[in-house]
């Protein structure tokens, strides 16, 4: 473990912005993404993570319509985000991706997009998590070509996560702020712009021997265990997944009904979250593609012929939950959420992930339903 | 330091007039199901950890769980065309011919709660035959503007004129509350129909742009857009049974995001709205990347405004302009 100096990193940086793409967290208007650096622009535009985290960034989730139950928000509940509006996923999984055209002589592939070495700058654990969530989908039985080139060609400079904010339950899903699975390089903040740094992986080793600086002492270990101490006591938030004989008996509770009634059927859970993988493959004339699709959307399991077997909303929200806490664990042993709390934060009803995983527990089972369940409620 | 005081005052009035509200509210809750009027009320309620959530609310004990204070932003009127919230219309009649299911839950009157600019979106839904008002109780609020968390009023509400926050009693059955005072504000003494001039001024700002800067505002803002139809499905005048996104056969527009995608599935979406919406503004409020797609739709309004001399949300016996004709409608164009 070594001691960097922001300029330090900052001059690596910018000679790698020649042969690499880079990409990191970036503010546009008042919220933060993560994005592909223009080398024009050079680091202009990167947020640097500080020591001092409230800095100001603007969380539309908890801005004019979340919070404000006069008694109930805690006031104390930091109105800044730190964490991105987007995950990662996307340059790894596009939004939309090319796959053949369809020409009088024949089907041309798409190259697979023959990547620069990538840098990841200022990627959180749960980002990086979620990665290694998404390598078991493209990774697996099927590889993915574009994505295990993407994978390949990428160094993480990951970032430990000094102030989760009160969405975040990472550490309920075996995560944690200060979680180094998957980096290659471990980066912490600390105050005179100074980082920490770590190597986790051999790359993470090369790049921190280039990166110099002095060696971090006991005292710098005693700092470090100090933030991440205070960074899990900020998460107050914990998810508690059903066995899976519950999760069973509770499928056909009317439990769905209630809970998913204000849903709105949007994309927003999953197109932000950096676990949700599932796509639709589409025709733009002669050119097939790849794009996001979602479960909530009432498309999504539309037949040719018109047929839906997910009609209302409640059957494609409670897929949205059994596939994550459900059929991804079967077939995956592990959950397919990291708890960035993006669903829940940026929610246009705030629909709250965590209480309704929480509560299907003690929810009806089926046959048990309520009087107020029967007709319209299960649509 | 004497302006913070002053809000203060206010900010504490507002709550003191939201707290007395929300108690008549619950009251005239209780007794729309108590006695039965009403199966089912879509209101505000708060979630465990202080959020405002929509509620529905269908027993008389869950009435005390209304909220209403100032930010109580969501446009609840969505709720009325959504079949997995008031049942499908169809399905409704069907059962009803068959003389079953009037005790089902969608058989008898729904409340809503709503805003002075939600009864707006009612008054457009009740327009265009998407609601049967006569299945409805409307409950209106006058409303002293919401607000973010930091305390700041909305931008949609600090141009809300008077007849607005104060809603119209002959648009809504059941009024909660007495009128509120609000001092200021852009459109203070005037009325809904006769503020046209009370700010485009963000639509002029763009339309003052060269057409190529207005390119690539734009196209800077759609570059962004993920498709998640958030902006649409929380729309309260978004109500096709299907939209003309999500046809498979043909496909109008690609579903995969970019930029040229995008961009055609905003503007038609402001071409669907425009004569229409009413700018409750929760198409911006919703879209979790920031674009400001009020700007879109007011640019429209604008036009119809100018054009037709007409604004929707008004009368509910008054077609938008867009989906109606007249006689002496000008014609010039056609030679």
């Amino acid at each position: 473990m070594r001691l960097v100096e922001r300029k330090t990193l900052s001059e690596l940086l910018n000679n790698r912005l020649g042969d690499s793409q880079i990409i990191a967290p970036v503010e546009i208007e008042g919220r933060l993404y993560f994005r592909q650096l223009d080398p024009a622009e050079g680091l202009a535009e990167v947020v640097w993570p500080a020591a001092d985290l409230r800095n100001g960034h603007s969380t539309p989730g908890s801005g004019p319509e979340g919070g404000g139950c006069t008694k109930a928000a805690p006031a104390a509940d930091p109105l800044t985000v730190e964490l991105t509006v987007n995950s990662l996923k996307e340059y790894f999984f596009p939004r939309r991706q090319e796959l053949y055209e369809q020409t009088p002589e024949g089907i041309i592939p798409r190259p697979v997009p023959p990547e620069k070495q990538r840098l990841l700058v200022f990627a959180r654990p749960c980002e990086i998590r979620g990665l290694a969530i998404l390598d078991r989908v493209f990774l697996g039985e099927a590889e993915d070509e574009s994505y295990k080139r993407a994978r390949q060609s990428t160094t993480v400079v990951g970032l430990h996560c000094l102030q989760p904010d009160r969405h975040c339950f990472c550490t309920s899903l075996g995560g944690g702020p200060f979680d180094t699975e998957g980096m290659d390089l471990a980066l912490t903040p600390l105050e005179d712009e100074r980082f920490l740094a770590q190597a986790i992986s051999d790359k993470g080793e090369a790049l921190l021997a280039s990166l110099g600086g002095k060696e971090a002492g006991k005292a710098e270990q005693g700092i470090l265990e100090e933030l991440r101490k205070a960074a899990e006591a900020t998460i107050r938030r914990s998810i508690q997944v059903p066995d899976s004989q519950t999760m069973a008996e509770r499928f056909d509770s009317p439990y769905w009904g209630e809970v998913s009634r204000a849903c709105i059927t949007c994309g927003i859970c999953s197109y932000l979250c950096p676990t949700c993988h599932c796509f639709d493959i589409v025709d733009e004339g002669y050119l097939r593609l790849r794009c996001w699709d979602t479960c909530s959307s009432d498309t999504f399991t539309r037949m040719a012929a018109g047929e839906d077997p997910r009609k209302q909303k409640h059957s494609r929200y409670r897929q949205r939950i059994y596939h994550k806490f459900s059929y991804f664990k079967e077939n995956f042993d592990i959950y397919s959420c990291v708890g960035c709390g993006r669903c829940t934060r940026y929610c246009p009803v705030k629909i709250d992930i965590v209480e309704i995983v929480n509560g299907i527990g003690k929810a009806a089972a089926a046959g048990q339903a309520a009087d107020r369940a029967s007709g319209g409620d299960r649509g | 330091m004497k302006q913070s005081a002053l809000n203060k005052a206010e900010a504490n009035a507002r709550e003191v007039t939201s707290e007395r509200q929300k108690a008549a509210l619950q009251k005239t809750v209780t007794d729309l199901l108590a006695k039965k009027a009403v199966y089912l009320v879509i209101g505000y309620g708060c979630s465990a950890r202080g959020d405002v959530v929509p509620l529905f609310v269908r027993r008389v004990e869950e009435a005390k769980q209304l909220e209403w204070n100032q930010h109580c932003t969501y446009n609840l009127v969505r709720y009325l065309t959504d079949p997995d919230v008031v049942g499908d219309p169809e399905a409704r009649s069907k059962d009803a011919g068959k003389g079953s299911g009037t005790a089902k839950p969608g058989a008898g009157k729904v409340a809503v709660v709503v805003k002075g600019c939600d009864l707006k979106s009612l008054v457009v839904l009740q327009s265009e035959n998407q609601v049967q008002r006569e299945r409805l109780a409307v409950i209106a609020l006058p409303c002293s503007g919401v607000t973010d968390q930091t305390g700041r009023l909305l931008a949609k509400c600090e141009s809300c004129p008077p007849d607005v926050y104060n809603p119209r009693e002959e648009l809504c059955d059941l009024m909660v509350g007495e009128p509120v005072q609000r001092s200021g504000g852009r459109n203070a003494g005037k009325t809904d129909s006769d503020n046209r001039d009370s700010g485009y001024g963000d639509v002029e700002e763009i339309d003052a742009l060269s057409p190529a800067e207005r390119r690539a505002l734009w196209d800077g803002y759609f570059a962004r857009c993920l498709r998640c139809y958030a902006c649409r499905n929380v729309c309260p005048l978004c109500y096709c049974k299907e939209c003309v996104f999500d046809q498979h056969d043909p496909r109008w527009v690609s579903p995969a995001a970019a930029v040229a995608s995008n961009r055609s599935f905003h503007l038609i979406r402001a071409y669907h709205l425009a004569g229409r919406c009413v700018d409750c503004g929760e198409c911006e409020r919703a879209c979790p990347v920031g674009i400001p797609l009020r700007r879109i739709n007011r640019k429209a309004a604008m036009v119809v405004e100018e054009s037709f001399h007409f604004r929707a949300g008004l009368d509910p016996e008054a077609k938008s302009p867009l989906v109606d004709f007249a006689n002496e409608d000008p014609q010039e164009f056609i030679e």
